[in-house]
């Protein structure tokens, strides 16, 4: 090889060097400036989001994906099964996704329609308490009113009870309260519940029922919802009775949910796996995509739940077919009140057992209470719970007076907070505290004058 | 080399190759349909594209009902009336029932209701196959008494299918919710009381809840049961690979080739074939019963006397509740123990009814154990008033053969049992210090 030949390659691999670090250069050049502007766009992004009152937080957004993997990524139970409760995984400990529609703990029951998993228990302690000799043992049912005066009236129902000279249960022995209220019951749910307990043991002293609302506010519901008035709560029993994966097309939107479902739980993962909340950028483009990922999944889920709500249209789970009218609706709600109330004195009476049927208050209920500011901004309750109030409580007044004509001890409470200007209403139906003490002071003079009269 | 003077081999141009080969493949595809075709005549079964389509078709349209049904299909019943749901007070009850209310109601609104004499039959299937063989009996024997002699009498079959208590007293008082005054009431039960009792409890289902083999069924909660929902889900989006699959064969006219429809076919059938795995898998899970501790019930004591115990205690209370509720409601109520073949000494067996009455241990030793028991707590009813009559001995000097089964009597029984009940049901009446008709 020449001379002049080995020049000109060493100036060919000299070239070739420069090009390669030209290359690597350009390169370089190319990544900075990536670099360079994935660092402006990350500054832009903090400066951005301090500036919209929202600092980026990266521990945040890491929360944010974990919890969207945990929720998403949960066992198909609690993910496919809208408003359906799901007590074995509850047991387990595990917190279930109910949608919202039934809370885990309700189920099917025979005989009342739902019931909560946890009355089960309530109930075997009553009838081995209520068996013991000593003690005065009282039975309240009812609906979520009565439920909530156990929690906050009973300790003054007993007092005032042991304070009457001739109480029975004596002014030091226990009085035990029970309940067997359960959360949107209405009658004949109520009487049911009584038989039940009647029938497994139970040997109360005293049985008060406290309802009325529910009675006519889920009959109005019921019948919008194309349920029988009669029948339990169609937002729980039409629930619970239909059965989800019965029907191809709920299944069919199951399925898609759960793809759903676990799209958000795939990249809910891979974000974290990257890190990417440590960049605000990055991070917030995660999350945004996340959100739509979660509304796919959510309008997943609202499909199937409106599909679930309606493909019983029709079915005889929903009861007779009733085409009456709101005021039939109302006739049929108050007929079924009177009736579960007699039905449970007649019960009682035969058992010895004393017996109040209480007709609880409810704000709406024109007169019942001069509402307070807190309770006039409470939100406007729905146009069937109003007419429920107006339409149905003096039907219900009513009804109660002709039962107490027959014998039947009846304590009309819708007039309890007529006279008090203090906030006690927590919702149209629901009462704070305070006002289940002032409750528990007519019911226990009602008692107290049924226990006396027995005692003649 | 080449001569200089010989032209180079003319090569064909490309679209005479492609000609050719489409050519051919189609000549070979026609070959193959006709063979195929051929064969399939040879073979007799002679290729029918309208066949092999509603084949396609059929695929479709019996895939997609083949998810097994937890709550049992109104579509499987003969009679849609009779297909079993849920009811919110019942445990169970048939649809048919549950439409027909709504007349009820209207007819006990009427004036008609005011003027006939209405009697309630309720209790189980005896009491329902009673109203309808016994009833019109036992309705002559009450035209017998004056009080009878010009009234229009009607009977109301409530009685259902394994009903037990508390099952009667809440049918009366949802009855009763309902505006439905009977003037008077027949319980005929006693049998369904320590039979399914027992039946429930060895199936761990809580004794006083509606009979396990139904009850459970539906209200068990599929959803609740991850491997059973799984399995359905997977086994729905097998199917719906097999419809997508179905549906292509018809969009793209598959089904019009006895070659191509043949292929499709086969693997069409073999992913039939796969969902109908699942299909199984998920009715053999379902044929297990996952039975749900929400559906099964309360905790209890599964000691076979305790659970007799509390099966008796319910049947007395039960009484006691319905004549409580009939008292105040001026309605005459009689009680009445049903008879029931594996009773001993209820009746002088024929070959035909020891042949006929084998029954599952839990029923007959229910039956055996348990009526001594409900006729001594029976004293408990006579002692607070309550009409009762024990019917458990009507049949006691009857040589013909009565019972078909383990609890269940022909007419002819039936129409004995009307007779006997004739005397006691007028008591009753007598003994309503306030009957509905006075008021």
């Amino acid at each position: 090889m020449s001379a002049e030949t080995e020049h000109t390659n060493a100036e060919h691999r000299q070239t070739a060097a420069i090009g390669r670090r030209g290359a690597l250069f350009k390169l370089a050049l190319v990544l900075g400036g990536i670099a360079a502007l994935a660092f402006v766009l990350e500054i832009g992004a903090r400066i951005r989001a301090r500036l919209a009152g929202a600092p980026w937080d990266a521990a945040a957004a890491r929360r944010e994906l974990t919890h969207a993997l945990e929720s998403f990524a949960a066992d198909a139970a609690t993910e496919t099964a809208p408003g359906v409760a799901d007590s074995a995984l509850d047991s387990k400990g595990a917190a279930p996704d109910t949608a919202g529609l039934v809370d885990a703990h309700q189920a099917l029951h025979p005989y009342l329609g739902f019931d909560d998993l946890r009355m089960h228990e309530r109930l075997r302690a009553a009838i081995e308490a209520s068996r013991s000799p000593d003690g005065f043992d009282v039975l309240v049912e009812g609906g979520t009113v009565a439920a909530d005066f156990v929690g906050a009236g009973s300790e003054r129902l007993s007092e005032l009870l042991r304070a009457a000279p001739d109480f029975p249960g004596g002014a030091n022995g226990p009085v035990r309260v029970w309940c067997e209220a359960r959360a949107e019951f209405k009658q004949p749910q109520q009487a049911n519940a009584l038989a039940c307990a009647l029938a497994a043991g139970l040997e109360p002293e005293l049985v008060i029922t406290i309802d009325g609302f529910d009675d006519v506010a889920i009959a109005l519901s019921n019948v919008a919802a194309g349920t029988h008035p009669l029948y339990p709560s169609a937002a729980r029993w039409n629930v619970l009775a239909g059965n989800p994966t019965g029907d191809v097309r709920t299944l069919d939107r199951l399925i898609e949910l759960r793809r759903r479902r676990a799209r958000v739980a795939a990249f809910a993962e891979r974000a974290l796996a990257r890190h990417v909340e440590l960049s605000a950028l990055a991070g917030s483009l995660a999350l945004g995509k996340l959100h739509e990922l979660r509304a796919e999944a959510d309008a997943a889920l609202a499909e199937l739940d409106a599909a679930f709500k309606t493909f019983r249209e029709g079915s005889a789970e929903r009861g007779p077919k009733f085409t009456g009218s709101t005021d039939d609706a109302l006739r049929c709600a108050v007929e079924a009140w009177g009736e579960g109330a007699f039905s449970m004195w007649s019960l009682c009476r035969a058992r010895g057992i004393a017996y109040v049927h209480v007709l609880q208050p409810t704000l709406h209920d024109d007169g019942a209470k001069p509402a307070s500011e807190d309770e006039l901004a409470l939100a406007a309750p729905d146009p069937l719970r109003l007419d429920a109030a107006r339409l149905g409580y003096p039907a219900l007044r009513a009804r109660g007076a002709e039962l107490a004509l027959r014998g039947m001890p009846f304590c009309d409470a819708s007039r309890v907070f007529a006279d008090v200007r203090e906030t006690r209403y927590r919702d149209a139906s629901r009462i704070d505290d305070a006002g289940h003490r002032l409750l528990a002071e007519s019911i226990a003079r009602r008692a107290l004058e049924e226990l006396a009269a027995r005692a003649k | 080399m080449a001569p200089p003077d010989q032209a180079p081999p003319r090569r064909a141009p490309l679209w005479k190759k492609l000609v050719l080969v489409v050519g051919s493949l189609a000549i070979a595809l026609l070959l193959a349909e006709g063979g195929t075709r051929a064969l399939l005549a040879f073979r007799g079964k002679a290729f029918d594209a309208e066949a092999t389509r509603l084949d396609v078709l059929n695929t479709i349209s019996t895939l997609n009902d083949n998810v097994p049904r937890w709550n049992a299909p109104r579509e499987e019943t003969n009679d849609p009336k009779q297909a079993e749901v849920l009811h919110p007070y019942f445990g169970i009850d048939a649809a048919g029932y549950i439409e027909d209310m709504a007349n009820v109601v209207t007819y006990f609104q009427s004036e008609a209701a005011t003027r006939n004499y209405d009697i309630a039959i309720l209790g189980g299937s005896v009491a329902a196959i009673f109203a309808a063989e016994g009833a019109e009996t036992l309705i002559e024997e009450l035209r017998k008494d004056p009080r009878f002699a010009k009234s229009i009498v009607r009977y109301w079959s409530l009685g259902r299918g394994a009903y037990k208590q508390p099952q009667q007293t809440i049918v009366l008082h949802t009855m009763l919710s309902l505006g439905i005054e009977f003037d008077a009431v027949l319980l005929l039960d006693g049998f369904n009381e320590v039979a399914i009792t027992r039946q429930n409890a060895t199936m761990g289902e809580f004794p006083l809840y509606p009979t396990a083999t139904k009850w459970l069924a539906r209200a068990s909660n599929p959803a609740a049961d991850r491997e059973l929902l799984d399995g359905m889900m997977t086994l729905r989006a097998r199917q719906l690979g097999v419809t997508r699959q179905a549906q292509r064969i018809l969009d793209l006219g598959i089904w019009r080739s006895a070659l191509a429809s043949t292929f499709a076919l086969k693997s069409l059938t073999r992913a039939r074939s796969d969902a109908m795995a699942h299909f199984q898998r998920v009715s053999d899970r379902l044929a297990k019963g996952t039975v749900s501790p929400t559906a099964a019930g309360p905790r209890f004591d599964p000691d076979l006397a305790a659970v007799m115990r509390s099966s008796v205690t319910a049947w007395v209370m039960g009484s006691r509740s319905i004549a409580a509720l009939c008292r105040e409601h001026g309605i005459t109520f009689l009680h009445v123990l049903q008879p029931t073949l594996h009773d001993a000494g209820s009746k002088p067996l024929t070959p035909q009814e020891i042949e006929k009455g084998a029954s599952i241990p839990a029923w007959e030793e229910g039956a055996r154990l348990g009526y001594p028991e409900l006729r001594a707590a029976s004293a408990q009813l006579l002692e607070r008033g309550i009409s009762f009559y024990d019917a458990s001995r009507v049949f006691a000097d009857v040589e013909e053969t009565l019972y078909y089964d383990s609890c269940h009597f022909n007419a002819l029984g039936n129409q004995m049992l009307g007779r006997a009940l004739g005397k006691p049901f007028l008591d009753a009446v007598t003994a309503n210090p306030h009957p509905r008709s006075d008021r």
